[in-house]
């Protein structure tokens, strides 16, 4: 699915029901090894208020890969710090964030011995058995939304689970995540204590063939909220649902330096963890590269 | 039919050692090369002896600006000329190796202007690109694509061997020996091997018994600047033996190349050989490759008694069967009185009915990209000479020094009778079409089903990349097999959903399963290549997605020591 809007992450955040990064985030690295970055960044918060500012995040994430034949398996360690602070004291706010992560990826499969005489066509095949790939994680992770008014700690513990070969079956990611609210300018509000609650989240991914360049991609999600504040709940914040599909017609043509890889007409509806509001929207685009 | 009878089609990794390095950047340096740009191509080498790896064109470029930025001076450098640089070119942070490749043109282009290195650097660059492909055959493709349908090249071998080499190192070599016989087996009667000697390798002499009996290779190569004596006794029973199997000697015979010392260019001096072609020898066939220099054609003193045109001019006119070629004559193109002197001169040698037959066409690519492509240097001599001269000098000439007939219905000498031999042998089994000689010497038809060099499926590297993503093939991929799998791209699989929120973790188990495959079937990692960095640098070609499979089976073979390697 294309991301979501900046403006759906904003209004989750300001509700402190959720994080946006509970399903970015995924607990294997992205890239291994320490990585420092610092950008020059133009914000604007939709209402008005602009500045320059400047970026910066630190990583690091540490691997350990095991390649025995039967199970191999991939264990991450990772670190991860950043935000944005804007030069004026125009009311547009920093963007800070923590997190801390483990995580390991197991392949549920058995490589099986080649005969190295038998011609390729005719050798074994390349699994005794293959059951996809399992990704199983931890994370604890700081944030604040852009206005600093929701604060808060996510403890979170993940399950994944893909296996491409078998496309009938989604891509799952399975989340539960433990929110302890720090600050809470929405609770203040409505004279809530800020008492820690939990989510559960659940979110499958189809990338179905549909012959030659046609695909289609279809996305669930489902969350439930677990222990929140009535008042909240009344609001609609203890569970919800997103749906969303995208034809997608590859074409891979290049036009000067330009590659036109794929346009696409998606429809979603619902609303995302992270979001407070049902969404209804349709997408119309091309997909572009550079040659 | 044409032949080119200097050409290297060796690739970059069969002679990468430590003394290979160091002998390539001093060539680097010789030519003018500004030092900043050679510390960078030699941190490179240094970067690919230590973690073996295919680059192509994008990768080459973001390489050398990478290794530029850590060449010290470069900062002052930098500091010095800035107001002389654009802004672009300014690259001291990070995610060159994410530039597009006309970028990194213009990056490289600009600071090599502002270097005063010309164009070189461009040209460096090609000649990287063309000297990394993953298999010999490539090279020799590339080469004989700027050449007719029915023309030859004869491939020379190099030995840049130093007496304190590593395993690694004679591995290295005797894959050149295998993948140049694959060349020759690839492109039947278009590749003419020449095996190359060092009399410092213990079994030199067995070596080259082995390539010219019964490994189709038709002479020898000999570059006596890499560090030995012509006269030497290890180097006149070579003479002996080619006398014996009437084979062809080429050695590099100019004050320019590769060498080990400054003093070792001498050793190339053609009057070494005066004591060598006497009584039994006398008869030996030997080309003084690049006739001492362009000099000896482009200036009017270049055949000066004395000089080593001189020499090899005489050495032509008093023994039977001395030749000599015009490899990598480029420096005259640069005046127009040296070019005017060239062409003249040769064209009063060619006058000459016996000189005629002994003056041969070469381009030495591929070290020639260094300056111009093949295709450019082929067309450089056909406009400046007469269509007659040039038929002598890149047909007839050449022919007589390689052993072909002497006239139609004539026998080949016994170095190309063995060689067809061999093809005949082996006519079930080569790649292209062969060459119209060849169809016509044999007379049994040949048939063109030999797996392409860099995608046999005896090789471990190939069959770890084959049969690790064939689950993840379309039915109409599955039933193409494995042939006509080579050049499926990675993006073209089903594995390949960058927006699946686990795509992360598709490329983790393929690629721990794909490295895991390398180490079941490889005796250990190459260089400094570890499991670590391995999986780091197949997770990014996975996630990549543009590379084709056989790509991926040259990096497990650039990682791997397979024990069927591709060559």
């Amino acid at each position: 699915m294309r991301c979501p809007g900046p403006a759906a992450v904003l209004l989750g955040m300001a509700a402190g029901i959720g994080f946006p990064a509970s399903a970015a985030a995924q607990t294997v690295c992205a890239i291994p090894g320490s990585r420092y970055a610092v950008a020059p960044a133009y914000l604007d918060d939709t209402e008005g208020n602009r500045s320059l500012a400047v970026a910066m995040s630190l990583s690091s994430c540490r691997a350990a890969y095991d390649t025995r034949p039967r199970l191999p398996r991939a264990r991450y360690l990772g670190l991860h710090a950043g935000g944005t602070v804007p030069f004026t004291s125009l009311a547009v706010p920093p963007h800070l964030e923590a997190r801390a992560s483990y995580g390991s990826a197991i392949c549920l499969c058995e490589r099986a011995p080649d005969d190295p005489r038998a011609p390729l066509d005719e050798a074994p095949e390349a699994y005794a058995f293959h059951y996809g790939y399992l990704g199983l994680g931890a994370r604890v992770q700081y944030e604040a939304s852009n206005d600093l008014d929701e604060q808060g700690i996510v403890g979170a513990v993940e399950l994944r689970w893909v296996d491409p070969s078998r496309w009938i079956l989604p891509s799952l990611v399975v989340s539960l995540d433990v929110v302890k609210p720090t600050r809470s300018e929405v609770r203040d509000a409505l004279d809530l204590e800020r008492d820690a609650h939990g989510r559960v989240s659940v979110r499958g991914y189809w990338l179905v063939p549909l012959g030659g360049p046609l695909s289609a991609e279809i996305e669930g999600a489902y969350f439930w909220g677990l222990g929140l504040d009535a008042a909240l709940a009344a609001e609609g914040f203890d569970g919800g649902r997103f749906l969303a599909g995208e034809m997608i017609l590859g074409i891979d043509r290049a036009v000067g330096r330009l590659l036109i890889e794929s346009i696409f007409v998606g429809y979603a509806h619902g609303r995302r963890p992270t979001a407070g509001e049902e969404t209804r929207a349709w997408s119309v685009g091309v997909a572009l590269g550079s040659n | 039919m044409h032949i080119n009878v200097h050409a290297h089609i060796f690739t970059l990794r069969t002679v990468l050692s430590r003394e290979g390095i160091r002998v390539i950047t001093q060539r680097l340096e010789d030519r003018g090369v500004p030092d900043l740009l050679v510390q960078a191509v030699t941190r490179l080498l240094d970067r690919l002896l230590d973690r073996p790896e295919n680059l192509d064109e994008r990768q080459i470029l973001a390489g050398l600006l990478a290794e530029l930025r850590e060449v010290t001076g470069f900062d002052q450098f930098v500091d010095r000329n800035l107001s002389r640089l654009p802004f672009a070119v300014v690259i001291r942070g990070s995610g060159l190796e994410d530039l597009q490749v006309d970028t990194l043109r213009a990056a490289l282009d600009q600071f090599t202007t502002v270097m005063g290195a010309g164009k070189g650097a461009f040209d460096i660059v090609q000649t990287l690109r063309l000297a990394m492909r993953s298999t010999i055959t490539e090279v020799a493709d590339e080469i004989l694509s700027q050449m007719g349908p029915s023309d030859a090249l004869v491939a020379l071998m190099m030995d840049i061997h130093a007496p304190d080499e590593p395993q690694r190192d004679r591995d290295n070599f005797l894959r050149q020996v295998g993948g140049t016989r694959e060349a020759a087996l690839q492109r039947p009667g278009r590749v003419l091997p020449f095996f190359a000697i060092h009399p410092d390798r213990s079994d030199h002499f067995r070596l080259m018994e082995v390539a010219i009996d019964e490994g189709g290779f038709v002479g020898v190569k000999l570059y006596p600047s890499l560090g030995y004596e012509v006269g030497g006794p290890r180097l006149m029973k070579v003479y002996e033996f080619c006398m014996d199997r009437d084979v062809p000697v080429l050695l590099h015979c100019g004050h320019g190349g590769f060498y080990r010392r400054r003093e070792f260019i001498d050793l190339c001096n053609p009057s070494h050989w005066e004591a060598v072609l006497d009584g039994a020898l006398e008869g030996l066939r030997v080309c003084f490759a690049h006739f001492g220099g362009w000099q000896s054609l482009g200036r009017p003193d270049g055949l000066d008694p004395g000089t080593w045109g001189a020499t090899i001019l005489r050495l032509i006119r008093e023994r039977p069967n001395v030749y000599t070629d015009l490899a990598y004559h480029a420096e005259q193109m640069l005046d127009p009185d040296d070019e005017a002197h060239y062409f003249a001169k040769l064209s009063e040698l060619l006058e000459d009915e016996h000189l005629r037959r002994r003056i041969l066409f070469g381009t030495d690519s591929w070290l020639l990209r260094l300056d111009m492509t093949d295709d450019v240097y082929w067309r450089y001599f056909r406009h400046h000479m007469t269509a007659e001269d040039f038929e002598h000098i890149a047909g007839g000439a050449p022919r007589l020094f390689l052993g072909f007939p002497d006239a139609p219905g004539g026998a080949m000498r016994a170095n190309l009778a063995r060689h067809a031999a061999w093809l005949e042998r082996h006519r079930s089994d080569v790649g292209g079409t062969p060459a119209p000689w060849l169809v016509e010497a044999v007379s049994a038809p040949f048939e063109g089903g030999r797996e392409p060099a860099d995608w046999s499926q005896w090789s471990r590297s190939v069959r770890c990349t084959y049969r690790q993503f064939k689950p993840h093939m379309t039915s109409s991929q599955t039933r193409g097999g494995y042939r006509a799998n080579r050049t499926t791209r990675l993006s073209e699989l089903d594995y390949f959903r960058p927006r699946d929120p686990n795509f992360g973790l598709i490329i983790d188990g393929l690629a721990l399963n794909l490295v895991g495959c390398a180490e079941d079937s490889a005796v250990s990692y190459r260089g400094r290549w570890v499991r670590h960095s391995a999986m780091e640098r197949v997770k990014a070609v996975l996630r990549a997605g543009d590379f084709r499979l056989v790509d991926v089976a040259g990096l497990l073979d650039a990682m791997f020591q397979f024990e069927e390697a591709l060559v």
